[in-house]
């Protein structure tokens, strides 16, 4: 077994990217105003010792605006004339220093007498100077210091605030999908989801173990098996008829036909009636042309679109439809532009929920609109595969008062189109496109096991890939490095032979006691191990970054199931 | 995918029995896919794994239809107009 390199997706290495410049960002607008701050102050304090000396000098010299010129050291071959003028050219510096000096002096002592006698007294203890200009270093020892406090003072709230920025600063808007103050509802409870092998064989609805009871029922006694089977689904059946016209009335009663897909707006569906079959097709939309032939009369004569059966792959399925296609004088299929990057920006006038669970879900603060409408669409993947708990839809159905995490599940048991639609179409418009394919990530992650992808998950997340733009390539790349095998083709049911290999594939896995890792129960050490690993790539914390936590922990949960299976076989060889 | 349950003008819930009559009746006119309906939807394991598909099949289409009747957005590289055919939304 060979492992797929652990590629960082373009999305993420753009995301990384971003997180960094923003990092960046944020240190420069820490670092930025302090340092202004102090180049200001040293500036003030040094403008400040240029005003007292120029303020001294017009004092001394009488008013010349000149500014004191700087006194330029000769050089050493100078002649005794010019040597004696230049001492006394430094004599009268230093004198014109010293007198600016003592006029600086005095003007500080008068500023300095401008305040009480306590604040002076307190000065005088402070630098042991005395402040009424008969001290020298007064302007060293008081201005200064003082034009630094100043300066302090004006910083301090810049740094203040910068540092307590950094401190008390939000996470992102898309990222801050968790609520904090309802804990109750925060709580993920994907318990009713099933992924292990154990469980798939203690649920009697996955089609894994009915393939298994039903191989071993036939070999004991297959007409019983045959019999209970029928009895079994004739039951089923007969329960469900209710429930089906009712759901049936109610949707036409809404307006939700064929014909309203032309309108503008669609009716809202009271999905709070949770129909035991959700079929839409009835005698009465089944398209019957004037022409009375067979073929239209029953709306299958499309299926000579369809591959023939002789063909072996899935691929070749596409690539003869697409051939047919093509003589049927349809224009060949443009090809796709790039996935769109945005979404909020492309789609101004969001569309509306058509269910009472969608508007829900929309009315709902966003943050938890969003991490619900992604535990409603792990719920659909997860039913859709027929991993429901049994019972579950009776026992929803029977509760007197349900939380949030049943209203979710229930609305997904209806099974309802339009609860999908809703689903989609939250997380479509709460999520970024980077979140959007971390949320695939997490669907591959805890919903599909390493035995491979189910028909179901393979149809949902082809169709989820395309719904946000992503589509079949990113499905295809992720697939590959977290399982180390090529996405298994679209389902195509509409062929015999995609029929015998499901029933085939699926009656191994259910004999195959390691197959969540997705190797032989008979399988070495090294092999675990490795299968190991692949799960670990899949579940690795980072690929969930821009999610929630209980969105991670759902994840460590999911693996600690992978590392338990390897721990019990390393220590059964021990 | 081909609506089985169309062809034989019947409800996902319909009985084996009201199936295999419905084969019978197809079969006149359809021999093809009444052999292939009977050959799923007669099989227990068949009928639910069909079932499963069939469901996500009328979702996705009422899905897809709803996108494209408010011009949202969708990166169709699975064709699924074509496998929506026999799906109206």
């Amino acid at each position: 077994m060979r492992f797929a390199p652990p590629n960082i997706s373009r999305a993420g290495k753009s995301d990384c990217r971003t997180r960094s410049r923003q990092n960046s960002y944020r240190q420069v607008l820490l670092v930025l105003p302090v340092s202004l701050s102090l180049v200001c102050a040293h500036a003030i304090a040094q403008q400040a010792d240029q005003q007292v000396r120029l303020l001294a000098q017009n004092t001394t010299q009488g008013q010349s605006p000149t500014p004191t010129p700087r006194v330029i050291s000769k050089p050493q071959t100078v002649t005794e004339d010019e040597n004696t003028a230049s001492t006394a050219n430094d004599t009268r510096a230093t004198s014109a220093s010293t007198e600016s000096t003592n006029t600086a002096n005095d003007t500080v002592a008068d500023i300095l007498k401008l305040l009480p006698q306590q604040w002076r007294t307190k000065i005088e203890e402070l630098t042991g100077s005395s402040t009424d200009g008969s001290n020298q270093d007064l302007v060293r020892k008081i201005a200064l210091p003082a034009v630094g406090v100043l300066a302090l003072i004006l910083v301090l709230p810049f740094i203040l605030g910068a540092v307590l920025k950094r401190i008390f600063r939000r996470r992102p808007a898309e990222v801050s999908i968790l609520p904090s103050h309802d804990q109750r509802l925060a709580e993920l409870d994907l318990d009713d989801l099933d992924f292990s092998a154990k469980g798939a064989q203690a649920s009697p609805d996955t089609l894994s173990t009915a393939v298994a009871a039903d191989e071993k029922a036939s070999q004991a006694a297959p007409a019983e098996s045959i019999a209970m089977a029928t009895a079994a689904e004739q039951e089923q059946a007969s329960s469900g008829q209710e429930a089906l016209t009712t759901d049936s009335t109610m949707v036409l009663d809404d307006g939700y036909s064929e014909d309203s897909r032309t309108l503008t707006t669609h009716p809202i569906v009271d999905d709070t009636q949770a129909p035991e079959h959700y079929s839409p097709v009835t005698d009465t939309n089944i398209e019957t042309p004037a022409n009375d032939s067979i073929q239209a009369q029953v709306p299958v004569g499309v299926s000579h679109d369809l591959p023939d059966a002789h063909h072996t792959s899935e691929e070749e399925g596409i690539k003869t439809m697409t051939g047919i296609q093509a003589t049927n004088n349809q224009e060949p299929t443009p090809p796709q532009p790039p996935p769109v990057v945005s979404t909020h920006q492309i789609e101004p006038d969001l569309p509306k929920p058509m269910t009472k669970f969608g508007l829900w879900l929309n009315q709902l603060p966003s943050d938890l609109g969003s991490r619900y409408s992604i535990e409603a669409l792990l719920y659909w993947v997860s039913y859709g595969a027929g991993k429901a708990k049994p019972g579950l839809r009776e026992e929803l159905n029977n509760a007197a008062e349900l939380d949030n995490h049943g209203r979710i599940k229930k609305a997904v048991l209806t099974a309802r189109p339009e609860v999908l639609n809703d689903v989609l179409l939250s997380v479509r418009t709460n999520f970024s496109s980077a979140q959007q394919l971390q949320i695939l990530d997490l669907m591959l992650a805890v919903l599909v096991t390493g035995d491979g992808i189910k028909p179901v998950e393979n149809l949902i997340l082809r169709f989820y890939c395309d719904y946000t733009g992503m589509g079949i390539e990113t499905l295809e790349r992720r697939y590959h490095e977290g399982f180390n095998a090529e996405l298994p083709g679209i389902p195509r049911p509409d062929r015999l032979k995609w029929w015998d290999n499901q029933i085939a594939s699926d009656v191994h896995q259910a004999t195959n006691s390691s197959s969540m890792l997705g190797i032989e129960a008979t399988a070495s050490e090294s092999q675990y191990k490795m299968a190991l690993k692949l799960a670990e790539h899949r579940h690795d914390p980072s690929r969930f970054d821009l999610l929630g936590d209980k969105e991670r922990s759902l994840v460590a949960r999911n693996l600690q199931k992978y590392q338990a299976i390897v721990e019990s076989k390393l220590e059964t060889e021990a | 995918m081909i609506n089985l349950y169309a062809a034989l003008q019947l409800t996902s819930d319909a009985s084996e029995e009201t199936i295999r009559l419905a084969c019978r009746e197809l079969s006149d006119r359809e021999p093809q896919i009444a052999r292939e309906a009977a050959s799923v939807l007669l099989h227990p394991e068949k009928r639910r794994l069909h079932d499963l598909v069939y469901q996500q099949f009328v979702a996705m289409s009422v899905v897809k239809d709803r996108a494209d009747s408010e011009s949202q957005r969708f990166n169709d590289t699975n064709h699924w107009d074509r496998r929506f055919v026999e799906f109206p939304a």
